[in-house]
């Protein structure tokens, strides 16, 4: 019986370890492999949606796309109807989008950053409402869009204006650009702030000569994104009461503030709404427009924040 | 953190009392300092400087200050303007089914169904997706010049107005979609929430639409969580015998979880507060459908589709459903930083 122990032990024991050790590299390398592929098959799927996307509009809208879709007003008839008006109101929100968000979303990123400490606890109380405000959905700033700048303060905007518009869009893209001054502002390393303030330069010093123009390219980035995602609001305007047919440009003066406006994404819509086909090919059309616009914003914004992240390392 | 760290710093180069002023409590403490007759004029101008600066503390404490108002301005003002629908209604607008304009009844229960079941559809399917392309583009599966490209093409679908992603769906989707719907139908009718006759303008056409508008937010948030962590829990895992799968699985998606469910979370309550995709691709019918494949409601299309024309008491209601709606999202949002911050503290 004792003659059998060790031979016992001697051919067990190794023996399902090895097989445990064998059965399992075969199996895994398998799975690496399956996974491998998934992930490629989910990249892949996510790209193939961005072409079939942009191939499908090319095609439908490219037939009308021409200087007289650009530079005529919208119209009864398909052949006549162009996007001028709404491009233009295009315009006229993005520009005052940004200038109403740069200053108020600059300003409050650059006190959160810099000039506040971070245990306060107006600091904490100021970032969780920041936090919270960019989730709410657009369409809840088209309600009170409505309520406030259209209806209590008529005599500023005079109604359904093109401020009121910018106004709310603003509060709809304030939190995105605060964030990204945010982010831009803490990349820039410690050392030049303590550097200038060692050399007995206030903070007002320091951030306007030093911090700012470096933060500058990250905060631009955060702006153009900000403000695509303005033009590509649709829902707020909605509820606010944007027109559709406006065949007229707002005067560029202060009485232009308050004039009735329209919008691409407005017009898209609206045209995507109405049964004829010409119209469906119409609306492919204002959106290769808009489509343009955005990706040449986003790419800007992207190869900024590239080409930034790579010479602050 | 920096501030604090540059304070020590000044203190002990204060060369003049001058300092920069850190808390406005020390700011009068701040201009006694100077004595020297001679540095009059740089003492004139210091204070000029000094100033400035707090009147730009000021300026930029008002800005970051009102900005957080506005949080509790809508809400303000969105209650105040739903008063009526939640004095006449109360809390059984959350559980009616009824939504009728001409006796002015009202309750939301099928369109915060609607919200709930399109988002969970959403996430379904692009949480997995949205972690695999994360992984994907972070773990070095293919060469730079292939991941740059790609990653470039996912962040430009964020820049897809939702209007169009609301066309697509209506002329390219739901035709192409069809057929499949057809097949699933007959193949696993038996399943309720498969059952019933397949549409078009379905609850599950929004839930498929709305996870194409959400993934790229899940992978641009997962993929800075992933490229975040340090570089020795890849080696180490990999060192240890284990293969690039469990490397993944095992190690490293366990300690990116807080940024990947904070993603998550945040894909969340952008799908339910998304409008424009859900008013043009849901059906707008209102009723509770346990099938999928029929047309629903969600808060979002209510809005839109009613507001334009709403007598007084129905803007009301619709309002009503709108401070519901911003509830919901809140809530996710505060649960979504909750996780964040609960696992950065274990870690």
């Amino acid at each position: 019986m004792t003659a059998h122990e060790p031979s016992l032990l001697g051919n067990n024991l190794p023996d399902p370890q090895e097989k445990r050790f064998d059965l399992n590299l075969s199996g895994r390398y398998r799975l690496d492999k399956i996974f491998a592929i998934a992930t490629l098959i989910a990249t892949i799927s996510g790209v193939v949606v961005l072409l079939l996307l942009l191939f499908d509009i090319l095609s439908d809208g490219l037939q009308f796309l021409n200087w007289n879709f650009l530079s005529s007003y919208p119209s009864r008839s398909p052949e006549r109807a162009g996007i001028l008006s709404p491009l233009v109101g295009t315009v006229w929100l993005l520009v005052l989008t940004a200038l109403i968000t740069f200053p108020l979303g600059v300003g409050a990123g650059i006190f959160l950053e810099e000039f506040s400490s971070p245990d306060s606890w107006y600091a904490k109380l100021v970032e969780i409402n920041i936090n919270n405000l960019a989730a709410v959905p657009s369409i809840i700033y088209g309600l009170l869009g409505l309520q406030v700048f259209v209806r209590i303060l008529v005599g500023i905007t005079g109604g359904r204006s093109v401020l009121a518009g910018a106004l709310t869009l603003s509060l709809l893209v304030l939190p995105i650009v605060i964030v990204s001054t945010r982010e831009a502002l803490r990349a820039v390393s410690s050392s030049l702030r303590q550097g200038g303030l060692a050399l007995g330069a206030t903070r007002w010093q320091v951030v306007r000569e030093h911090v700012f123009p470096l933060a500058l390219p990250g905060i631009l980035t955060g702006m153009i994104l900000a403000l695509s995602r303005a033009i590509g609001e649709t829902a707020p305007l909605i509820t606010l009461g944007a027109l559709t047919f406006i065949a007229f440009l707002p005067p560029l003066s202060p009485a232009g503030l308050q004039s009735s406006f329209t919008a691409l994404p407005i017009q898209i819509y609206n045209w995507v709404s109405r049964p004829q086909v010409d119209f469906h090919n119409l609306a492919a059309s204002g959106i290769i427009v808009l489509m343009v616009v955005l990706l040449l914003m986003n790419t800007t914004a992207i190869l900024l924040r590239n080409r930034f992240q790579k010479t602050r390392i | 953190m920096i501030v604090g760290g540059s304070t020590i710093v000044i203190n002990v180069n204060g060369w003049n009392g001058k300092q920069p002023v850190y808390e406005c409590k020390t700011m009068s403490a701040g201009t006694e300092g100077a004595t020297q007759s001679n540095r009059g004029s740089l003492e004139k101008r210091l204070s000029k400087q000094s100033l400035l600066d707090q009147g730009f503390f000021w300026l930029t404490l008002v800005m970051a200050i009102g900005i957080a108002a506005v949080l509790a301005f809508v809400i303000y003002e969105i209650g105040r303007s739903a008063l009526p629908a939640i004095q006449t209604f109360g809390l059984g607008f959350l559980f009616s089914t009824t939504w009728d304009p001409v006796q002015n009844v009202y309750g939301a229960l099928p369109q915060i169904y609607g919200t709930l079941v399109t988002s969970a559809i959403a996430l379904f399917l692009a949480v997995p997706i949205g972690v695999g392309v994360a992984v994907f583009l972070t773990e070095d599966f293919v060469p730079g010049y292939i991941r740059t490209p790609i990653s470039f093409a996912i962040e430009l679908i964020v820049a897809i107005p939702s209007v169009v992603l609301g066309l697509w769906g209506i002329f390219v989707f739901i035709p192409f979609i069809r057929p499949f719907y057809q097949v699933l139908n007959s193949t696993l009718g038996w399943i309720p929430l498969f059952a019933g006759v397949p549409r078009g303008y379905s609850l599950l056409t929004l839930g498929i639409i709305l996870a194409i508008m959400i993934v790229p937010i899940i992978i641009s948030i997962t993929r800075g969580t992933l490229l975040s962590l340090p570089p020795e829990l890849r080696q180490g895992a990999m060192a240890m015998g284990a293969t690039r799968w469990e490397t993944i699985i095992r190690v490293l998606i366990p300690a990116g979880l807080s940024g990947i469910i904070g993603s998550v979370m945040l894909a969340f309550g952008r799908a339910m507060g998304e409008t424009m995709v859900a008013a043009m691709l849901v059906g707008n019918s209102n009723r509770i459908s346990i099938s999928l494949m029929n047309p629903g409601a969600t808060i979002t299309s209510l809005i839109a589709s009613q507001f334009g024309e709403a007598g007084r008491t129905q803007v009301a209601a619709l309002l009503y459903s709108g401070l519901v709606l911003m509830v919901l999202t809140l809530l996710v949002n505060i649960f979504a930083e909750m996780i964040i911050k609960k696992f950065q503290n274990v870690e």
